[in-house]
């Protein structure tokens, strides 16, 4: 179990900033239990899956509060995670280039300087809250880098997020948007980004949306996914008891690993 | 410039360890003056350089003391520097194998991770200190794996300098001390005078080797003894005295001799 923190010098962002991956190796495990290490050598490239954080974040979050580096090990997937502030995963109007980053800068070194994919079928993305918007967001922005998206607690609906004007939120919409009154209808919108995919006859990845019942973002999450639907686009939803948090996020990104890595077409009926 | 920390489970030493990779990638500098360095052709590999910390120190040493990733960064070269605690970079007998660790498992390990280079004309090692001493025993360990290596205030004769009465010697916690010396490992395991001649046989094997020592380091005159043992015996040697002491400052500044002796490329190399 390979753990790789990175800090570098980024293009995009012009400045310094941290990246951490985990490839599967070898691991103790491995030899008290007499299971087979072979999948690691000379050459080999790992299926890769981007993970997003939250809004209040950073790429320390998935690995130090959920199990994921073992569920990945188990998959033999790696795992990317990088910081994004609380840019909602845009080219901010004043800030970062956040998009441009999580969605070409960082798949370019990830690819050139580890062991991943570069097939599409092997490329796949997740987050939560505000990162489950960025999977859904970045993957259908470039659909054809990535087959596979995965949003847990998601706050999906951009516009809607922003009309919410959660008291507690972090996100700094003037800065974020140039115009954040009128977000709907723009790239930002992942319904617009659909609809143009289903207009353009473009791919468009396998999406799967997990949220808890007891969720102040499940209302949000049930509308979506009706919408999505209406639109025919398949996607698989997934629900269970919970809140907003990392016992939510932590089982969840169990199930959303197991509906990734089954077969295509064998994915468990949406609700 | 990516500094990263790799964390990892070792099968040579039956646990976790921590090592630093350093990989040229677009600098500030690259960015700011349009240098137009290319570090994203997916046929090119990096030149690597091994470089390995002195008793009492880790893997961090190198980075948070001198200036080597700047260096590094200039000369685009990669360089992984590992941790072996005060091991003088040998297997412990039963325990962790820090000499195949170093010389067989790491490399391997990291060509397999990173664009790193496998070919032996480019893959260099050096240290400082035991270090250096470690650069040497892994030349003789495994002549196939490194093309050149450079030893930076190196000291040779491991077993009796660890016995002496230096403070170097004297504040080895004891009970590590029993596991290097008293324990399954005798004097002959640390000896390099030893380790040469049961490599003689194999002398047009081994790297080029270069040599630099402090005019006041204590252990210059040994060293520069046993690299005249080298020249001896067949063996392609440099070296170089400059005025200084067993100090960073002396390592900061002469890591840059090392890296201007070493067949360095200035940018990312194919291997076909």
């Amino acid at each position: 179990m390979g753990f790789f923190h990175v800090n570098y010098f980024s293009p995009v962002l012009g400045f310094g900033t941290d990246i951490e991956v985990f490839v599967p190796t070898p691991n103790s495990d491995e030899i008290l239990n007499h299971k087979d290490s072979g999948y690691f050598h000379d050459g080999v490239r790992f299926p890769v899956l981007y993970v997003l954080h939250g809004a209040f974040g950073d790429c320390t979050d998935w690995a130090r509060l959920t199990g994921i580096e073992r569920y990945a090990q188990e998959r033999k997937a790696v795992l990317v995670m990088a910081s994004a502030d609380n840019s909602f995963y845009q080219d901010m109007y004043r800030g970062g280039s956040y998009f441009t980053y999580i969605s070409d800068e960082v798949p370019e070194y990830i690819e050139r300087f580890f062991p991943v994919s570069k097939l599409r079928e092997e490329t796949f993305i997740a987050g939560l809250s505000m990162g489950g918007y960025g999977a859904l967001h970045v993957a259908l922005a470039r659909p054809e880098k990535y087959s596979a998206a995965i949003s847990l607690s998601g706050a999906v609906d951009i516009a809607g997020e922003i009309r919410r004007g959660a008291t507690y939120s972090p996100f700094c919409w003037e800065d974020i948007f140039r115009d954040p009154e009128h977000v709907e209808g723009t790239d930002a919108d992942i319904f617009y980004q659909l609809k143009k995919l289903l207009g353009q006859k473009r791919c468009i990845p396998r999406l799967f949306q997990s949220c808890g019942t007891e969720d102040f973002l499940y209302d949000m999450n049930r509308s979506a996914y009706r919408r999505i639907c209406d639109m025919g686009v398949q996607i698989t939803f997934d629900e269970a008891p919970g809140r907003h948090d990392w016992n939510y996020w932590d089982a969840g990104i169990v199930r959303a690993l197991d509906w990734l890595f089954e077969p295509a077409g064998s994915g468990q009926a949406g609700k | 410039m990516a500094h990263i920390e790799c964390s990892f489970y070792s099968q040579a030493l039956k646990k976790n360890t921590k090592c630093i990779v350093f990989i040229p990638t677009v600098s500030a500098d690259d960015y700011l003056n349009e240098t137009g360095r290319v570090y994203f052709d997916a046929a090119t590999r990096f030149q690597t350089l091994y470089l390995l910390h002195g008793s009492y120190g880790n893997c961090t040493d190198w980075p948070l003391f001198s200036n080597i990733e700047r260096y590094a960064q200039d000369a685009c070269l990669a360089v992984v520097m590992p941790s072996v605690e005060n091991s003088a970079y040998q297997d412990i007998r039963g325990g962790a194998a820090y000499g195949t660790f170093c010389s067989e498992e790491l490399p391997v390990f990291l060509q397999t991770i990173f664009p790193l280079a496998r070919r032996r004309e480019n893959l260099f090692v050096a240290g400082l200190s035991m270090g250096g001493y470690g650069a040497m025993t892994l030349s003789f360990r495994n002549p196939q794996r490194f093309s050149r290596c450079a030893v930076i205030s190196g000291c040779v004769d491991f077993y009796t300098l660890m016995h002496g009465t230096m403070n170097y010697a004297r504040k080895l916690p004891p009970a590590y001390k029993s596991l290097l010396f008293e324990g399954r490992m005798g004097k002959d395991v640390f000896d390099l005078e030893r380790q040469l001649q049961d490599t003689r046989s194999r002398i047009g094997e081994l790297p080029r080797y270069y040599f630099n020592s402090g005019s006041d380091d204590p252990f210059r005159t040994e060293v520069m003894t046993f690299a005249g043992k080298l020249a001896a015996a067949g063996c392609s040697v440099e070296k170089m005295t400059a005025p200084g002491a067993h100090t960073w400052d002396y390592w900061d500044t002469h890591i840059t001799d090392v890296l201007q002796w070493l067949p360095l490329a200035g940018r990312c190399v194919v291997e076909s």
